[in-house]
């Protein structure tokens, strides 16, 4: 399995033109924002707000905004875009038949999946460090104040919400990658898979509103309830957990069924299974004719 | 107990698409030997391409199975682990080097990654291997599949159409290099081609497929011998032709006229025997030829005659 992931993690980098213009956007694209911003200050304009503060609250939100991203349909299109390319590519290119023979399907669709989340953890990651100590080193650099640091004792539980972000995060791009694969396994095709993942991504994100409105339709207001078994649901609400102690307001009156910390991991971990499971199973009874 | 190391029990395989039922495969039957190069010949569509996706598991059978070395190859099993193959036209990721593609096929199947230099000195790429797969030409291309195929140095080797793509003096060497496999280290080969001269130079079997069904199966040096005939003038023609009835069939283009040519369906090795017997039923023989088939004639022959059996 280790080496699966190996070569799928060599499969998905090297494809270099691709990955800078999805994965690798984000993180470069704030290092030139903040390099822009120096520029900008060194020739004499305000970039107090953009470039001074703290390392750690930046680092954090970050993460936290490009975590949460993926409930914004717009700015996750990149990143399906790349997972689309990289699975519906195997059956363009024709490359299935190179390593299906050779391999447990069950695994190269796992190793797929895992490979494709820690690529975009990586890219997320270095998002959030490049927002947070690089961005404070550049202030630091052209001579911002030192704003209040953590203290000792703080920095430890500043990480352990930080591993627990990124955890989120990386079980967030599991799902993101079962939507590509899957749309994948279903078309074959780059354009049909691109179309068909950022659909099912799109559909998935409104859930909420398409069930407010098909029980508002049908006369059954708590049909709105059934939101509570969508990732997007279960994930904000286990956020809201984390952050605040309590399950998330969801500001619809007809939506009572606000779930315990236990029930939405555990959820969670059931959605992803029979996800996982569901494209294990397509890509298991396919005939790879291409 | 059976030494076939590939066989092929009652296989069927039905396209179904749009409502509409392709039959690629009828009910295949056959054991594939051990140590040889086997060959699949047969017309475009004729099932050659399925047999080898279904022997690799990258299709399911409608009905039968395939068993390697005796095991029956299921569903999301490593059977295949001991086997190279290329199918069809050898695909890459285009964007990686040679060398970066062996490197990622050897370790999805956690290979040895230092085996790939020799492997891209044997297919003659040293001095390519670093440049991006999609500047390779088709012929190159082909030899990086030949490579592909030989990572970890497996015992059963698959290749559809090996030589596509390679130019005459590349086509040569390929035959060379595959014979020298079996020859020298054991290895089983088991290929499919248009090039029926090559085939004829290079397997030591063929099954010929038609329509989905095996046409014909053997040794190709029986094959053609089988149906080589012997001409013979003679005279009479019609006397000749009743002496050799119950041993040898026996046509005759004129058989009206008294002296002229018959067509024996007899090998070389018969000639002496078919001459006693004229001899013997005072048949006059004026001249003897020998007709041997190239393997494209037999193929035209055996592929052509089951057209009008359909």
């Amino acid at each position: 399995m280790f080496n699966l992931i190996r070569a799928e993690w060599k499969k998905l980098l090297g494809n270099r033109l691709l990955a800078s213009f999805t994965v690798w956007l984000y993180p470069t694209g704030l290092f030139a924002f903040i390099l822009v911003m120096a520029i900008i200050h060194l020739l004499g304009g305000a970039t107090d707000q953009e470039l001074g503060g703290n390392w750690h609250a930046p680092m954090l939100s970050t993460l936290e905004l490009v975590t949460r991203f993926p409930n914004s349909s717009f700015s996750r299109l990149p990143l399906l875009a790349f997972m689309a390319v990289m699975c519906a590519g195997e059956y363009e290119w024709g490359t299935w038949k190179n390593i299906v023979p050779r391999n447990r399907r069950h695994k190269i669709i796992l190793a797929k999946i895992i490979t494709l989340a820690l690529v975009l953890v990586v890219a997320i990651g270095l998002t959030s460090i490049i927002s947070g100590p690089v961005r404070y080193g550049v202030a630091q650099l052209l001579g911002f104040e030192a704003a209040p640091t953590l203290l000792p004792h703080e920095i430890g539980a500043f990480f352990g919400e930080y591993a627990l972000e990124v955890s989120i995060a990386f079980l967030q791009s599991l799902f993101l990658a079962c939507f590509a694969l899957f749309a994948a396994l279903i078309t074959r095709t780059i354009v049909g898979s691109l179309l068909l993942s950022f659909g099912l991504s799109l559909l998935e994100m409104l859930s909420m509103f398409i069930l407010v409105i098909f029980g508002r339709f049908v006369g059954m207001p708590g049909l709105v309830n059934g939101y509570a078994f969508f990732p997007s649901y279960l994930f904000d609400n286990l956020r809201a957990w984390i952050l605040t102690g309590t399950y998330m307001n969801t500001g619809i009156t007809a939506f009572t069924s606000n779930l315990a910390l236990p029930t939405t991991i555990l959820r969670l971990v059931i959605a992803l299974g029979l996800t996982i499971g569901l494209c294990t199973a397509i890509f298991q009874r396919q005939d790879i004719t291409s | 107990m059976t030494s076939a190391v590939i066989q092929l029990d009652h296989l069927s395989k039905t396209y179904i698409a749009r409502k509409s039922r392709v039959e690629a495969l009828k009910d295949i039957c056959l054991d594939i030997a051990p140590h040889q190069v086997f060959g699949f010949l047969g017309p475009n569509g004729a099932g050659k391409s399925t047999t080898i996706r279904l022997i690799l598991d990258l299709i399911r059978p409608t009905d039968g199975r395939v068993l390697i070395g005796g095991v029956e190859v299921r569903r999301n099993s490593v059977t295949a682990q001991s086997m190279g193959a290329i199918v069809e036209a050898a695909t890459f990721y285009g964007y990686l080097s040679g060398t970066d593609n062996l490197r990622l096929l050897a370790r999805t199947t956690g290979l040895d990654v230092n085996q790939i230099p020799e492997l891209i000195a044997q297919v003659k790429l040293t001095g390519h291997e670093k440049r991006l797969v999609r500047d390779y030409s088709t012929g190159m291309k082909q030899r990086l599949g030949i490579a592909a195929a030989l990572l970890g140095n497996p015992s059963l080797l698959i290749l559809d159409e090996p030589t596509n793509g390679l130019d005459p003096a590349g086509i040569h060497e390929m035959r060379l290099f595959l014979r020298r496999l079996v020859d020298e280290q054991n290895k089983t080969v088991i290929l499919s081609s248009h090039i029926l001269s090559e085939v004829e130079l290079l397997c030591d079997r063929v099954a010929i497929l038609n329509h989905g069904r095996i046409a014909r199966e053997g040794a190709v040096h029986t094959m053609l011998n089988d149906s080589a005939h012997l001409l013979l003038e003679v005279h009479p023609a019609a006397g000749a032709i009743a002496a050799l009835q119950a041993h040898w069939p026996a046509t005759c283009d004129a058989p009206e006229k008294p002296r002229g040519w018959i067509t024996v369906s007899a090998s070389n090795e018969d000639a002496p025997a078919v001459v006693r017997h004229l001899t013997a039923a005072g048949v006059d023989i004026y001249q003897l030829k020998t007709h041997n088939q190239s393997l494209e004639d037999f193929f035209l022959e055996t592929t052509s005659n089951e057209v009008e059996d359909v």
